[in-house]
């Protein structure tokens, strides 16, 4: 037996009361953060009240320094969040493995008491259950081994984050000195693992949009920079609406009082200048409420106490937004699903996309409870806006191509333990993008593909997509998918990957409605469809029941 | 050559009540989570129970401590202001009493 674990503490593990706990952190975490924002816009308006002399320069640099210190809150106490919320999900796990033991004894004729002793039934003393016993008392202490290494490292990281009295020390480093974007996910890591846990609090608080976009940063701190970015993002969106409002406000009053030519005293054509600026006002302002429409559900999803904790990998409001969210920590994950969306989806639509890979991650769950399955959603390219007009090119599979790869071999070097089974699903376009990244240098780094409701993949045969075993290259398409109306054409993807001559393995999916093929195209999660049992197979491994 | 001073009396006053409300509402969050950060008696014999007991006691502590310094901050503010209006009153009543003579 090791630490201070005992099988007993196995057994009767309660993994709800880590969550909760793992809840207060997060409540804490989120109002400090508040209050930090409240804080800095008090602070900001000093030197409008009091502009100048030494009392006024000393109140501000005060200030300043509180300031500072309220900034540094959240990062540390998010950490603690995440530690706790890992850590019940590790008890779960170690409880169902510790009463699977028992079950195993007990067919074995074995008994295995709370405290974790074994004894054997008298009446099959032979030497058959004596090895049995032997086996089990192995499984055991690996168990019990394993529980003290996880509590231990949990611990360990929460000690880190602890404040003392003058708060959690940051040691600064240079932000030049941190990898760009494009860096070997391998060479972020070293630099990563390089950093003192003071250094890694202070490049996470002052450079979240940098450590949160770097394909290496192992995923909890990605997680904690990027709600920093999260934040920062709202905060500056709803700021420039209201300046937008403002000036909207402004024009119109102007031009009621009959005052418009004061607007614009160089322009010639003043009423004209005036319409542009309200045209040009009311296509920003239409394209912040989308971005924040879809920054809102990310919130919502990261914050709901209800369902699995989410981790926020990658975000950006440029273009149409991209947006990396798993449900589970895939670093700590046997299993990992990167799920690709397709044509049409963008941050402001965002939310059907994260209820579809929450449904997957529970899905996964469900196909094997012993193991723990973390599932991203993956909106880490522009994807394109329209079936007709975009969706028929490969400039947005060329595009997001890099981007995937990296983030895959990111995966693989911030995993902790044995490497876990990594599949990669695409939907739609998103197949296509996939393909691509198969195609590529030395290909995806990924254990299974996935292809579902696929237009083609740019490539007429499994075995051209690199890094993947072809047994595990898989494909569905619904009967009455509008998919099938795509012909199979070189210019257009290539052929259906569901063709038998491309090699794949097919799996079934319900046929859909022959009356609406377009809703058919996105059944493939909906309750009870065939898809979503053959996915979660495939992703947790157990290829020989996906029927 | 000393800095000329420019103040908007009223302005600081209530910036440094607002900056108090600050410090107060911190500590009011750190309250309203006491007792919810730990897993309590779920936890016992785990290493990460007494961390996060440790972490709870070491945050609470620290933030109450933060927000009161906030509040002091807000409070030398008002005692800015109110020292101004003090002085301006004091200077006011100087000029009375020269003007008097």
């Amino acid at each position: 037996m090791s630490g201070g674990i005992t099988f007993e503490m196995l057994l009767n593990a309660d993994p709800e009361v880590w969550r909760r706990a793992a809840q207060g952190w997060d409540q804490l975490g989120r109002r400090a953060d508040d209050r930090s924002d409240d804080y800095a816009s008090s602070a900001r308006r000093i030197p409008d009240v009091w502009e100048s002399g030494p009392a006024a320069s000393a109140a501000q640099q005060h200030c300043d320094g509180l300031r500072k210190e309220l900034e540094t809150v959240f990062p540390p106490v998010s950490t603690i969040a995440q530690t706790l919320a890992q850590h019940a999900n590790d008890v779960s796990e170690l409880r169902t493995r510790a009463q699977d033991l028992v079950t195993q004894g007990r067919a074995a004729h074995v008994t295995i008491n709370p405290d974790g002793s074994m004894t054997m039934d008298p009446a099959h003393a032979n030497e058959w259950t004596a090895r049995a016993m032997s086996q089990l008392v192995w499984q055991r202490d690996a168990l019990l081994r394993q529980a003290a290494e996880l509590d231990g490292r949990a611990a360990r990281a929460i000690a880190e984050n602890t404040a003392t009295a003058s708060g959690t020390p940051m040691s600064k480093v240079d932000r030049s000195t941190v990898p760009g974007k494009g860096t070997d996910p391998a060479e972020v890591k070293r630099w990563w693992d390089s950093l003192t846990p003071a250094q890694r609090r202070y490049v996470t608080a002052e450079y979240p949009e940098l450590v949160g976009a770097l394909d290496g940063v192992p995923v909890a701190s990605r997680d904690v920079a990027n709600r920093i970015v999260l934040d920062r993002e709202q905060d500056a969106l709803t700021a420039r609406r209201d300046e937008l409002d403002n000036r909207e406000a402004y024009i119109r009053s102007m031009v009621e009082q009959g005052r418009g030519a004061e607007l614009y005293p160089g322009e010639s054509n003043k009423v004209g200048a005036a319409l542009t600026e309200l045209d040009r006002i009311r296509e920003e302002r239409e394209r912040i409420d989308r971005n924040l429409r879809g920054l809102d559900r990310i919130t919502d999803r990261l914050e709901d106490p209800d369902r699995p904790r989410a981790y926020l990998i990658g975000l950006s409001t440029a273009d149409d937004g991209r947006a990396i969210v798993s449900v589970g920590n895939p670093d700590a994950a046997d299993n990992v699903l990167t799920y690709v969306p397709g044509t049409g989806v963008e941050l402001s639509k965002v939310g059907g996309e994260l209820n579809r890979n929450d449904h997957m991650a529970a899905d996964a769950r469900v196909a094997d409870p012993s193991a723990e399955t973390a599932s991203i959603m993956w909106l880490g390219y522009d994807a394109p806006d329209s079936i007709a007009w975009n969706a028929p090119f490969d400039g947005s599979a060329e595009g997001g191509a890099p981007h995937l790869d990296r983030f895959q071999d990111g995966l693989r070097v911030t995993h902790d333990g044995e490497p876990s089974r990594n599949v990669v699903l695409g939907h739609s376009y998103g197949s296509t993008v996939i393909g691509h990244t198969a195609q590529q240098g030395n290909g995806i780094n990924a254990d299974a593909l996935v292809f579902v409701g696929s237009p083609g993949v740019d490539t007429n045969s499994a075995s051209d997509l690199r890094g993947v075993p072809t047994s595990e290259v898989w494909a569905t398409r619904a009967e009455h998918d509008v998919i099938r109306r795509v012909p199979d054409w070189d210019i257009a993807h290539g052929n259906d990957p569901t063709r038998e001559d491309f090699g794949g393995r097919v799996f079934t999916s319900d046929p859909g409605d022959p009356d609406n093929e377009g809703k058919t195209h996105s059944a493939y999660w909906d309750e009870a469809n065939l898809a979503r049992e053959n996915i979660a197979l495939i992703v947790t491994g157990q290829t020989g029941k996906v029927s | 050559m000393s800095q000329p001073v420019r103040v908007n009396v009223p302005g600081l006053r209530s910036l440094g009540g607002e900056i108090v409300g600050h410090g107060t509402e911190l500590r009011s969050d750190v309250r309203s989570v006491e007792g919810r950060l730990v897993p309590g008696a779920g936890g016992a014999g785990w290493a990460t129970a007494e961390a996060t007991q440790r972490a709870a006691d070491g945050w609470e502590s620290y933030l109450n401590g933060l927000g009161g310094r906030i509040e002091a901050s807000g409070q030398s503010l008002i005692d800015a202001a109110n020292n101004y209006t003090a002085s301006d009153d004091r200077a006011g009543q100087r000029q009375g009493r020269v003007r008097a003579r």
